[in-house]
């Protein structure tokens, strides 16, 4: 657990070679949800995971802190390494030390990962008691109106004191945002965090995570399926379909010419402005699958 | 005769509502019998120490409910670390205890501690000190020992129904689990800091409706203990049949009630109140104030009826808030858009969740019946004579009324216990039942 002494600079901070996961059923054979992925990721580097509902874009992100419940999920990788650890072979007390610390999740529905009782000081406060103990408790209070103020939280010192119902939508985001970063993690994962918002704040979360990222330089995992969204924030894009990588590059280039049929089946469903084109497409899974 | 109901919010100033209802229910029984204030407040100077023996009883119900409280909370918590088969279990436990008559817990405490145990109880054998042994510990260990005998046996009821709702109230709350561990959050804080703090406040809400019915079950203890409390006086009074001692009783247990709730109140979180006339009307003690008026009525198998309508008033609140609920979150939306008449849209919807309902709550009612008449022949045994030969036969072992009963009990619990056994399996398989044909909107 001495994290980056056993992780020189250039090393990846997040290496897994085939990442297998699996769901075990009663009484059926297990559900692969993942079968053999491999991905790496550079210190500063940012990725999306594309792909629609049920391609185990989730099931890996939540696997790289063992966030998957095991029984019923059973994980296997030649390698699962972060920031020099290996994540496998982690018990839960280490596990518990790099969560929140080195890897932090912003998941899709802000309500529900909020506690609706204790006040946005109180949670963000949690975080900072559990993973920054550089920050003393008189200190805590200007470090999390800081990180408030960081994603655009108007003011903060105000809504220390507010109650999850107090705020909006996309101002919770922002709190769990505000959450997520103030204990300076190496890799934020975001899972669809903007699709429970309406489309103006979504534009409003993908800015924010974009100058974050500059301003921060950490690596961020994005997981959508919504391709027209990830241009501002990622370099490289991987396309997941039925728990595998089916094409992988950097962001524009995979934008610009898709090689892999389900690539250019999910840019077909991508809404355009402009002048009036055919039909919106749907995907024909018939041809995917010959 | 528990809070085994759907779970209902009280309505505004509950502590005020409490004492004004037990002060008007007293004025209206002086009236009833034709009597003048002045009477009661000669009964009320009658009763040697009075304020000391109320003082008593809120000690012990404190105690009780602060032992219940964290007796449940320990038991639903670790269950819930243990999975949701524990969970289950523990919950149909819960219930299983809440369902045993009271009167049978505080005559199986007196027979097992003393009987089997050969251990003191205070206030049936005060020990006889010599004069030298007469130190504050001494003292301070008697005084404790008193007054947690008695809070013990009421602890027992209020823990099953307490922990029923730590599981129950538990699924309502939102399940942080994913995010929490995500943000690195120990097991501990998670349960603690995050499940409890949103646990709270419904539990107040619980441990408010539990007082309403705590009162009757601190009068049956403090009756079989001997213990020098509101409770012990009231049940003279109530088997004397004493108008201005049940009026006096109805106004003191109103302020009894009233301090327990304002002091519950201090438990932290808040929820919204229930406006309307049920929510008012239901949340008040008619289990006690039917008891009270069972003592005061001459003996006939009809006054049995004024049992069961305190049994579904006292009820009313929680399924009435349970079917408004349901009613405003059904999804019907798709038939009206299609242009589905009124009467189709009940028939195809509504009509199936409305029996469920009403199946649920005759059952509840049924069960709840069959303690509260256990609870009725426990204080006023005269009552056991109106029931049918069956009934009687099943409520007599419960009717300890003479020094004779008491030691028959003592001597051979065996009847007691199986009286009381078959009553809460009953009351039990009924509950269970009503459990499970309730419609619960995910």
């Amino acid at each position: 657990m001495s994290a980056d002494a056993t992780s020189p600079k250039d090393a990846p901070l997040l290496c897994i070679r085939d990442l297998q996961i699996e769901f075990s059923r009663h009484d059926a054979e297990p559900v692969k949800a993942v079968k053999g992925i491999s991905l790496e990721l550079k210190r500063g580097e940012s990725i999306a995971l594309v792909g629609e509902s049920g391609s185990g874009k989730s099931a890996t992100a939540l696997s790289f802190a063992r966030l998957l419940p095991e029984p019923p999920a059973s994980i296997t990788a030649r390698q699962m390494t972060l920031n020099g650890h290996e994540i496998l072979e982690m018990n839960e007390r280490e596990l518990r030390a790099i969560r929140g610390k080195e890897i932090a999740y912003i998941f899709q529905e802000p309500t529900t990962s909020l506690n609706p009782v204790l006040t946005i000081r109180t949670q963000i406060a949690e975080a900072l008691a559990l993973h920054r103990p550089d920050v003393s408790k008189a200190g805590r209070d200007d470090e999390i109106v800081k990180w408030l103020d960081k994603v655009g939280i108007v003011d903060s010192r105000k809504r220390l004191h507010a109650y999850p119902h107090e705020l909006s939508g996309g101002m919770q985001q922002r709190v769990m945002i505000a959450m997520a970063l103030c204990t300076q993690p190496k890799l934020l994962i975001a899972d669809e965090p903007t699709t429970a918002l309406d489309v103006t704040i979504q534009k409003q979360i993908m800015d924010l995570l974009a100058q974050l990222r500059r301003d921060l330089d950490m690596s961020i995992i994005l997981i959508t399926h919504n391709l027209g969204i990830i241009r501002s924030v990622v370099d490289r894009v991987a396309v997941m379909f039925r728990g595998e990588i089916v094409e992988t590059g950097p962001v524009d280039e995979v934008i610009r010419n898709p090689q892999h049929p389900y690539t250019k089946a999910l840019l077909a469903c991508v809404p355009r402005m402009g002048p009036k084109l055919p039909r919106l497409q749907a995907i024909d899974y018939a041809v995917l699958d010959a | 005769m528990t809070s085994l109901q759907p779970f209902s919010l009280p309505p505004r100033w509950l502590p005020l509502r409490l004492l004004l209802g037990g002060v008007i229910v007293a004025l209206v029984v002086l009236l009833a019998k034709h009597q003048n204030l002045n009477v009661f407040f000669s009964c009320a100077a009658s009763v040697p120490d009075f304020g000391g023996r109320c003082g008593s009883s809120l000690i012990v119900l404190a105690l009780a409910l602060s032992l219940a409280l964290c007796i449940a909370l320990i038991l639903g918590l670790s269950a819930r670390q243990l999975g949701p088969r524990v969970e289950l279990l523990v919950a149909v436990l819960g219930r299983a205890l809440a369902c045993v008559p009271v009167v049978v817990l505080a005559w199986g405490f007196i027979s097992g501690w003393i009987g089997r145990l050969g251990l003191p109880v205070e206030s049936l054998m005060p020990s006889l000190f010599p004069d030298t042994q007469d130190s504050r510990q001494v003292l301070l260990a008697r005084a404790l020992w008193g007054f947690l005998a008695p809070a013990l046996v009421l602890a027992l009821p209020l823990c099953g129904e307490l922990t029923h709702g730590v599981i129950a109230d538990g699924s309502a709350t939102m399940n942080l689990d994913l995010s929490l561990r995500a943000r690195g959050v120990p097991t501990g804080a998670q349960l603690w800091r995050h499940h409890l703090s949103q646990l709270l406040p419904l539990l107040r809400v619980r441990l408010q409706s539990l007082c309403l019915n705590a009162l009757v079950y601190l009068i049956i203890i403090e009756d079989a203990l001997h213990f020098m409390g509101w409770g012990d006086w009231l049940a003279q009074s109530l088997r004397a049949g004493d108008a201005a001692g049940v009026a006096l009783g109805f106004a003191s247990g109103g302020v009894l009630l009233s301090l327990l709730c304002a002091g519950l109140q201090l438990l932290p979180g808040r929820l919204k109140s229930a406006g309307g006339f049920v929510a008012t009307l239901a949340w008040q003690p008619w289990l006690f104030w039917a008891l009270g008026l069972l003592a005061l009525l001459p003996a006939s198998s009809l006054s049995w009826l004024v049992l069961w309508v305190a049994v579904l008033v006292s009820g009313s609140a929680g399924w009435h808030q349970t079917w408004n609920h349901i009613e405003a979150e059904l999804p019907v939306e798709a038939a009206r858009v299609f242009g589905a008449p009124e009467l189709l849209i009940w028939r195809n919807h509504f009509a199936v969740v409305q029996c469920r309902l009403l199946m649920a709550w005759i059952c509840s009612a049924f069960a709840h019946t069959l303690l509260c008449i256990a609870a009725a022949c426990a204080l006023l045994p005269r009552l056991v004579e109106e029931l049918n030969e069956p009934l009687a036969k099943i409520y007599r072992p419960l009717a300890i009324a003479t020094v004779q009963d008491a030691a028959q009990t003592l001597a051979d619990p065996s009847a007691l216990l199986q009286s009381g056994g078959g009553i809460a399996l009953a009351a039990l398989c009924l509950i269970q039942v009503s459990r499970i044909v309730q419609p619960r909107l995910s």
